[in-house]
């Protein structure tokens, strides 16, 4: 069961400023334990957090707090804390066993122990076996494993992790959540950052929107959705008579667009997800057409992420 | 033992004691990955050839006699006519010149090769590539980081600039009787010496790396000032006359300190020019530290979390 904390990380007002664009403004969030999807578009301020959060910069104004800790002040936090930067950050020329092995070290791990937690890190994420190939020279794949084993040698209590399936074909990113969930279910708290929703989703049990070094919105996913009651959205509807359902449909003001597919598909677009979802039955019912099938793609995460950015 | 398992014995147990010399672990790591370039093994290969040249060279100057009088009579300064006239002042002198020639002149070549082909990718690299970020998110000091970076530089230039100088003096005292004492204390001063250059030159060399965060560049900005001083203090010392340009030079402040610890004197013929003795050694020592504070500072600066 993993320890229960209050939040992991707490950020106060967080800004970070590079000249006079600012890279984040005001960022307020706290994470709490499990795995958190800090997602946001290229651009947004995701790298910018998670190095605020690392203490590798200072934020311009307001502070954060990870596990209790001020990163840019209590340096005992990188004993529970291991990271993984966006860039394809390894060192050039040593194999991926002395990578781990080297942090392992200068995490403090006693020399006895350092080759057995070096090998514990790369077994778990199935780099043992070619360990002693350069790592720098990989694919990027096979990089970024070696950057997680090496953020997870020491037994970190968090890890954060940026960006960590950019690059990576389809299989290598359904590796990396998976283990991601491994980890979760071990008791270490991810935080991780993406530009790509569905992976976010997938496994984030808390989401961080991020758009132009702001926190549009943070919560679950659905608490997330439920925030956003009333929006314009798309419904796709599967019956025998489509032309007829959009007749009854024409005169409702809301309805913005009304596209057919094929004999039996007929796109609604409204700019009212509220008003469409409720007077939709009765449409359907004065129209008498038999419904088959409705679909709501714009309630994919893609959609609601579209919405909060603009 | 399962990683969540590990968690909870680290939160129950005492704080983990950081990493013992944690500059240490990175140079020894590093250290080897750069050990591994062909060319830079060549070079300190390379950079034992002049001791071993100039050990053979006294080795046969021993087994003539008259080599020996001859050696003695050109570092004198008076007319020496046996072995016996030979004073404990007369080989010091002798060890004293041959040090110079050696230490602050030939293996200081080597110094200045090896130091960028050592050093010049150790903090560019890692500010290229954002590594840096790595070795900052684990209980590290950046001071750490950048006291390792230098001993991997440091160690070597140790190895190359006293090594050479030592193995010289051993067999010159091992094979020339009476001349042991009076040379005793070079042993120290020429690892001292060689300490003073490895430091500098990998304070300023891990310095113009963050600086550059480009290896070419860093090679190529550290033979530019080196050669462009060198270049323009010898042009100003010989047009106004003026000992105290020498200050300009890089090398020549290293000269200067290495001829006032061996307590240098001119030769009657010499085979290499010597630094001038109008001036103390203190005004060097400044010019290298301030250098060297630099470089340390610079690459220190690139390591802590940036101000927004």
């Amino acid at each position: 069961m993993a320890e229960t904390l209050p939040s992991i990380i707490v950020c106060e007002r967080v800004a970070r400023w590079y000249g006079n664009v600012p890279a984040l403004t005001e960022v307020t969030m706290q994470v709490p334990n499990g795995i958190t999807g800090l997602l946001g578009p290229n651009g947004a301020g995701k790298s910018t957090l998670l190095r605020i959060l690392t203490g590798q910069i200072r934020p311009s104004s307001g502070s954060a707090r990870v596990l209790g800790k001020d990163p840019l002040t209590d340096s005992t936090l990188f004993d529970h804390l291991g990271f993984c930067s966006e860039d394809d950050a390894l060192f050039e020329g040593l194999s991926a066993r002395t990578v781990v092995r080297l942090l392992a070290r200068l995490s403090g791990i006693a020399e006895s122990e350092v080759k057995e937690r070096a090998d514990d890190a790369l077994a778990r994420v199935g780099m043992l076996a070619v360990a002693d190939r350069e790592a720098s020279k990989g694919s990027k794949g096979m990089r970024q494993r070696v950057r997680i084993a090496a953020a997870l040698v020491h037994a970190p209590r968090l890890i954060l992790l940026d960006e960590p399936m950019t690059g990576l074909d389809p299989v290598g990113r359904r590796d990396i959540l998976a283990l991601l969930e491994n980890l979760a279910a071990d008791g270490v708290h991810v935080l991780f950052s993406s530009h790509i929703l569905h992976e976010v989703a997938s496994v984030a049990t808390h989401i961080v929107v991020l758009n132009r070094g702001m926190v549009l919105a943070e919560g679950a996913l659905s608490a997330i959705r439920a925030e956003l009651a009333d929006y314009a959205f798309t419904l796709c509807v599967r019956c025998d008579d489509p032309r007829r359902l959009a007749s009854h449909l024409l005169s409702a003001g809301y309805v913005t667009g009304l596209r057919f597919e094929g004999d039996d598909l007929l796109h609604i677009s409204s700019a009212s997800s509220l008003r469409l979802i409720e007077s939709l039955p009765a449409a359907v019912l004065e129209s008498g057409v038999a419904v088959n099938e409705m679909q709501a793609p714009g309630e994919a995460v893609e959609a609601v992420f579209q919405r909060l950015i603009g | 033992m399962a990683i969540h398992e590990r968690v909870y014995q680290r939160m129950s147990a005492p704080p983990q004691a950081p990493a013992s010399r944690p500059w240490a672990i990175i140079a020894r790591v590093v250290g080897r990955h750069v050990m591994r370039s062909w060319k830079t093994r060549l070079v300190m290969f390379a950079s034992l050839a002049p001791g071993l040249m100039f050990g053979l060279g006294i080795y046969f100057a021993t087994r003539n006699e008259e080599s020996l009088l001859s050696m003695a009579r050109q570092f004198a300064l008076t007319n020496i006519v046996s072995l016996e006239d030979v004073t404990a002042e007369v080989w010091r002198r002798v060890a004293a010149n041959v040090l110079y020639v050696l230490e602050g002149h030939v293996q200081l070549w080597f110094g200045l090769i090896l130091t960028p082909m050592l050093g010049a990718t150790l903090i560019a690299e890692d500010l290229r590539t954002q590594a840096h970020e790595v070795y900052m998110a684990r209980p590290l000091r950046p001071r750490d980081y950048v006291l390792g970076k230098m001993a991997v530089i440091g160690t070597r230039l140790l190895f190359i600039l006293a090594g050479p100088p030592l193995l010289v003096l051993a067999i010159g005292n091992a094979l020339i009787p009476s001349s042991f004492l009076p040379c005793l204390h070079f042993y120290p001063l020429t690892v001292v010496f060689a300490g003073i250059v490895a430091v500098s030159n990998a304070a300023v060399m891990v310095g113009v790396s963050a600086l550059t965060r480009s290896a070419r560049y860093a090679t190529a900005i550290w033979f530019l000032v080196y050669f462009v001083t060198w270049v323009v203090s010898a042009i100003l010392t010989e047009t106004t006359s003026n000992r105290w340009f020498e200050l300009v030079s890089w090398r020549s402040n290293q000269q200067i300190i290495l001829s006032e610890m061996l307590a240098l004197e001119p030769l009657h013929e010499t085979i290499v020019s010597m630094p001038s003795t109008t001036h103390t050694v203190w005004p060097s020592v400044l010019v290298l530290s301030l250098a060297s504070w630099w470089g340390w500072r610079m690459a220190l600066g690139r390591m802590k979390p940036r101000h927004g």
